[in-house]
């Protein structure tokens, strides 16, 4: 049997590799795919809860994340897929305009 | 050594690995690739978990359309050059790492302090109803009829919810992809 608080580690390191990812990549679409990262972190986290409490409101709830997620992604890639019309690249620091 | 541990090892060697991949990659094809990989050990996670529903669903939804839409995305717009300049030089290529192991160790420390070796018991079945007026059955934890019993009864509302918000994407995805509006 595995104790419950080993999945929550995995989900932490999972977030964190999500967030070193964003913090450090300059593709716009690779900064994407670790929010993505990130949002599954917390998707197994609730799965765990909802495992260690015995209720199915947490499995929901992650139903829902999921939902959310994929309306996310879509309006997101539409949003680099414009930037792209007009700026030519997908380089965020390429991305200055309002910058002093 | 149990089975369950073992299973337990390799599903988190393959989830953790592919997320280092694809935060490591230069180009965001093979990025993409591997986060369909981690997808697909997230839902082995799930059904470790008793959320066999979820990990279907993960699997439908997260590899299937999603990683599907930013593969797509990445072939129109010919994004699979890998930016140069984009390793950083000297002490910024290291910085990110040493925090992210610093934010990983204070984790780790919180979980060793936790109450060890809290396992949880084999899962109760859920009690649904079948139909108004019936009496309830029950079915597996984690099954759909739960979810779904779950979800319809008190969660009804944010269900009627997400569906506007869909459609609210759907229609804004199309108004920033048009040409001319």
């Amino acid at each position: 049997m595995v104790p419950i608080s080993y999945y929550l580690v995995v989900s932490a390191i999972l977030f964190t590799i999500g967030v070193l990812g964003v913090l450090t990549r300059r593709n716009a679409i690779v900064i994407f795919m670790c929010i993505e990262l990130m949002l599954n972190a917390a998707n197994l986290a609730f799965v765990t809860a909802a495992r260690h409490l015995n209720q199915m409101n947490g499995q929901v709830f992650v139903f829902f994340v999921m939902v959310i997620a994929a309306a996310e992604v879509a309006v997101g890639l539409a949003i680099i897929v414009t930037l792209f019309r007009n700026k030519e690249t997908v380089d965020v620091d390429q991305v200055n305009l309002l910058k002093y | 050594m149990s089975p369950d541990l073992i299973l337990f090892g390799f599903t988190s060697f393959v989830v953790i690995a592919s997320a280092l991949m694809v935060v490591v990659n230069r180009h965001p094809v093979y990025s993409a690739l591997y986060l369909v990989l981690t997808f697909l050990g997230l839902a082995a996670f799930y059904f470790q978990l008793s959320a066999s529903f979820l990990a279907v669903a993960q699997v439908i939804v997260y590899a299937g359309a999603i990683v599907v839409l930013f593969l797509f995305v990445i072939m129109l717009l010919g994004a699979n050059e890998p930016i140069p300049g984009e390793r950083g030089r000297g002490i910024s290529k290291w910085l990110g790492a040493v925090f992210a192991l610093a934010l990983v160790l204070e984790l780790g420390y919180l979980m060793v302090r936790a109450p060890q070796n809290v396992v949880a018991t084999n899962p109760t079945p859920v009690q649904v109803i079948a139909a108004a007026g019936e009496t309830s059955q029950s079915v597996p934890f984690g099954s759909i009829k739960a979810v779904g019993n779950t979800m319809f009864t008190q969660y009804l509302f944010a269900f009627e919810a997400t569906s506007i918000v869909l459609l609210i994407a759907m229609i804004g995805v199309v108004v920033l992809a048009k040409r001319r509006l």
